[in-house]
């Protein structure tokens, strides 16, 4: 019968689901990934980091350099 | 920067504030190398005490002049640095201040003047450069600072004193536990949101393997398998944490023994969980995880979004509780001395005297004692002419005291004041009104008892014709009619419109402020501060003596520059006044009456035709009388005649005009509610084209005239300004407040104009129009999907995981819909490219 993604012969499936075999580790890492990406932002949360949504996208810009050239030269 | 690099060429603004340098004044500042030139000594000290703390880079960065300074350096001993001093005692910071390990203390302020954000740079860097500070965070979005600092090195004062220096102002104040509750609110709302939202995105990474590959067979049954337990996984803690809310209401809803839209969401999502755990488990079945997290994900955004914007609007009104003077000047030993004290408002108690200097406000009600004065009352009543007060009358807590000093008799103090009763008018007004959102929540709960209903009878016949599928064919009712459709359909249009409002500066504080504009037929205004601008202004000059308009003008602002008096600063406005050119003698001011002085050798008088009259011993000229209603006439008036008459009074807003014909173009009634007199309304209806006008109304009078309207079948929205509107604004269908308007109007408002730019009401009546239509829209897409998808499903025409995509595809259409709301330009200001 075909397939939608893909159309072995019976050794290539057999090769396949040999490769495949990779999810066992992949889809169970995906899952702690989450998990850790939302501790991350849990603890981003908690630090107060997002209390002020438009003062850091200005403190950037605000930066202690002096240009080299006075400003009337 | 274009200021001039030649030192000696007067710059024509002042470098810092921005306001034209009045003539042969010289205030120069170097700036990095080059001269500056400030407009008063004020500014001056700001910008010398800026260089002088290493902090010029604030100039390059900014980018709006900032505020005129508000510390003059002239005074001796300004006034609220008196008050600042008390900020230093104990029990006065009891209740603002945090106390930490030994002398480490923190505390909140409320910063104003910050136009920009160099300001926060600028004062972030001053302050933490205090010895003895040891940390400072201002957040820009409320212009709010947390302070610590070590109370043995520096004082709370000294650190008030150093913002003033560079020419800011900050406040104490108490947080309060409703600023923390919101606090608390909006971070678990924030991690409610993020959860959901990566739970959805991860989820669907799971499922759309899964159904491509749904009917072949393609994937191999374990990895189906194991997607599916990731999925359940990652879909608990959505459904277990972010969507704990709608279980929780929807359980307060059944215990009421009613069912709001808390019921269906929940149900919904439960059911459609808890089918695809048992499916997970038993591995038969479809699962639809990521219709339960997309699900969540949406109702959580429009919910947050939602948030932010009430939550704005509630700062406003946060922001005025300050308004109201929380210090008094206590007379201990009226009166055989005038020795005061300054003691806490909460400190004073029935029958003290209290003494209320110029420019202060009142603590509480009382009558005046001593004195007379103008009162500024436009807190109370939105007119912006003061009050003439004299000896026995009444004065008002939170008014402000413009003239000359006052002594008050205390009778009325924190609940029992006249504010705290048109305060609680309020409360019962706005008690009055959900009846929109119980239709809505009786519709809902229509909906879901007949899908109960539905479920259950399906699953009761197929139990009878083919047990195995029964269970199943009802899980399929019950998602593919989850309404989530219906409950997303106005929720995602409202807030996609209330995002295009927000940058038109109309601010939605209410779910069916929108709806409800769109359905008005009546827009009812009040006068003051709403069509004029709500301020005293010079509107003509009328020269009578041989005397030049101009010089008139002068010789009035030089007359008037030491007073405070709104008519006064209203002259000094309409022309700069040059007090060196013109030699000013002893100015004398005669509370209620106006001043004479002596300039140039010769006496003037200024002020009530009257009053000026007196001087030269004439008639006052009749067309000081004539055809001038509703104005205010101030004359001026030498030994030997009458000079110039002066009219001044509250001016239009230039748009007001077009937008009455914007909105009677809609076939929109304009009415024109006014306390003022009769003529003075009648003069404005005339400029405006506006057909109906009702004079003299009392805040009682007003409220009972929309009571009619609505009586009569109209919907009314009101657009006002001021406390005495408060009540009305409640009781209209839906009310408009103006955002510069007093501020206790702007709470109870359901849309407020921050831009004060009228024309942006046509703009929002607009996008509540469009936004009408898009409900409609998505509510008739939901119903008919319903209507379709219920019976295929019941008769098992649709399997569940059909049943999940047909539920999402129905929500994403709905939110794509109110999604073309965000899109369009608003109000007509497209740019062309």
């Amino acid at each position: 019968m075909p397939c939608a993604w893909f159309n072995p012969s019976r050794g290539a499936k057999k090769r396949f689901d040999k490769i495949m075999e990779i999810l066992y580790l992949l889809i169970p890492l995906s899952v702690v990934l989450i998990f850790l990406i939302v501790g991350i932002f849990l603890w981003a949360v908690r630090s107060r980091q997002f209390d002020d949504m438009e003062g850091p996208a200005h403190r950037i810009l605000m930066d202690d350099d002096r240009p080299q050239l006075p400003p009337d030269a | 920067m274009n200021a001039s690099a030649n030192p000696d060429c007067a710059a024509e603004e002042c470098f810092h504030c921005g306001q034209p340098i009045p003539q042969n004044t010289h205030y120069p500042v170097e700036i990095e190398r080059i001269s500056r030139d400030m407009c008063c000594r004020g500014c001056q000290a700001v910008a010398q005490a800026i260089v002088d703390g290493g902090l010029v880079d604030y100039y390059r960065h900014r980018t709006a002049k900032s505020g005129t300074a508000a510390l003059d350096a002239s005074e001796v001993v300004p006034e609220w640095l008196r008050q600042a001093k008390l900020y230093d005692l104990p029990e006065v910071q009891h209740s603002f201040v945090r106390q930490e390990a030994g002398e480490v203390r923190e505390a909140s302020l409320i910063l104003e003047g910050i136009v920009c954000a160099a300001c926060i740079w600028l004062n972030e860097h001053h302050i933490s450069s205090l010895p003895g500070v040891l940390s400072v965070e201002i957040n820009y979005s409320t212009h709010r600072a947390r302070v610590r600092w070590d109370n043995a090195r520096i004082r709370l004062s000294e650190i008030l004193h150093a913002v003033a220096a560079i020419g800011y102002t900050a406040h104490p104040f108490d947080p309060g536990r409703q600023e923390q509750i919101f606090q608390k609110e909006r971070q678990a709302a924030l991690r409610r949101l993020f959860i959901a939202g990566i739970g959805m995105m991860q989820v669907m990474m799971y499922a759309v393997p899964m159904y491509l590959a749904a009917d072949d067979g393609s994937m191999p049954a374990w990895i189906a398998s194991m997607m599916r337990w990731a999925s359940l996984v990652l879909t608990l803690p959505v459904v277990a944490y972010s969507a704990l809310p709608f279980f929780l209401g929807a359980w307060r809803d059944m215990k009421l023994r009613k069912t709001g839209m808390d019921v269906p969401v929940a149900l919904g999502v439960g059911a459609a969980f808890l089918a695809s755990v048992y499916a997970t488990l038993t591995g038969e079945g479809e699962v639809y995880f990521d219709s339960v997290t997309m699900f969540v994900f949406f109702l959580l955004s429009g919910r947050f979004l939602e948030m932010g914007a009430r939550r704005k609007a509630a700062d406003a009104a946060e922001k005025l509780v300050k308004l109201q003077p929380a210090m008094a000047n206590r007379l201990v030993a009226y009166p055989e001395s005038w020795k005061d004290e300054l003691v806490s408002v909460s400190a004073l108690s029935l029958g003290e005297y209290v003494l209320i200097r110029p420019g202060e406000g009142v603590p509480a009600d009382g009558l005046v004692e001593q004195g007379a004065s103008q009162v500024d009352e436009s807190l109370l009543t939105g007119e912006s002419r003061p009050v003439a007060k004299g000896i026995g009358e009444r004065l008002i807590a939170g008014t402000v005291n413009v003239d000359s000093s006052l002594v008050m008799k205390v009778d009325g103090l924190g609940q029992d004041t006249v504010l705290s009763g048109i305060v609680r008018l309020l409360d019962r007004a706005m008690a009055e009104k959900p009846a929109l959102a119980q239709l809505a929540d009786r519709v809902a709960a229509w909906f879901v008892l007949v899908l109960l209903v539905i479920a259950v009878v399906t699953g009761t016949i197929w139990y009878f014709i083919e047990p195995a599928r029964a269970f199943w064919i009802t899980v399929a009712v019950l998602v593919v009619s989850c309404p989530c459709a219906l409950s997303l359909a106005t929720p995602a249009a409202l807030t996609a419109a209330t995002g295009s409002l927000t940058r038109l500066g109309l601010l939605t504080t209410r779910g069916h402020a929108l709806e409800t504009l769109a359905r008005a037929t009546h827009f009812v205004f009040d006068k003051t501060g709403t069509l004029t601008h709500g301020k005293m202004s010079l509107l003509e000059v009328i020269p009578l003596g041989g005397v030049v308009k101009e010089q008139c003008l002068r010789l009035a602002a030089v007359l008037e520059h030491a007073s405070e008096h709104a008519i006064a600063r209203a002259l000094s406005a309409a022309v700069e006044a040059d007090s060196q050119a013109l030699d000013v003698g002893e100015t004398v001011n005669v509370p209620g009456s106006g001043v004479e002085g002596i300039v140039g050798g010769r006496r003037y008088r200024l002020g009530r035709p009257q009053f000026a009259g007196e001087l030269c011993a004439g008639e006052v000229p009749e067309i000081a009388l004539l055809g001038r209603n509703g104005a205010t006439i101030v004359a001026l008036a030498d030994e030997s005649g009458w000079l110039a008459l002066f009219v001044m009074g509250d001016s239009l807003r230039p748009d007001a005009a077009g937008l009455v014909a914007g909105l009677q173009q809609r076939g929109k009634t304009v009415v024109l509610l006014s306390g003022d007199q009769e003529d003075a309304a009648q003069q404005v209806a005339k400029e405006l084209g506006i057909q109906v006008v009702r004079a003299g109304m009392t805040p009682q009078g007003k409220l009972d005239y929309v009571r009619e309207l609505q009586c009569e079948g109209g919907v009314v929205a009101m657009v006002g300004d001021g406390v005495n509107d408060a009540p009305v604004l409640a009781a209209a269908d839906v009310s408009i407040a103006m955002g510069g308007g007093t501020q206790v109007a702007r709470a109870s408002a359901d849309m407020i104009l921050l831009s004060e730019h009228l024309p942006h009401l046509n703009a929002g009546l607009d996008i509540a129009v469009r936004t009408q239509h898009v409900i409609r829209q998505n509510l008739t897409w939901a119903f008919s999907y319903n209507l379709l998808a219920i019976p295929l499903a019941a008769l098992g025409f649709i399997t569940p995981w059909m049943a999940g995509i047909g539920m999402s595809a129905s929500s994403l259409l709905v939110v794509l819909n109110a999604l073309r709301l965000v899109q369009s330009e608003p109000g007509g200001e497209k740019k062309i490219r």
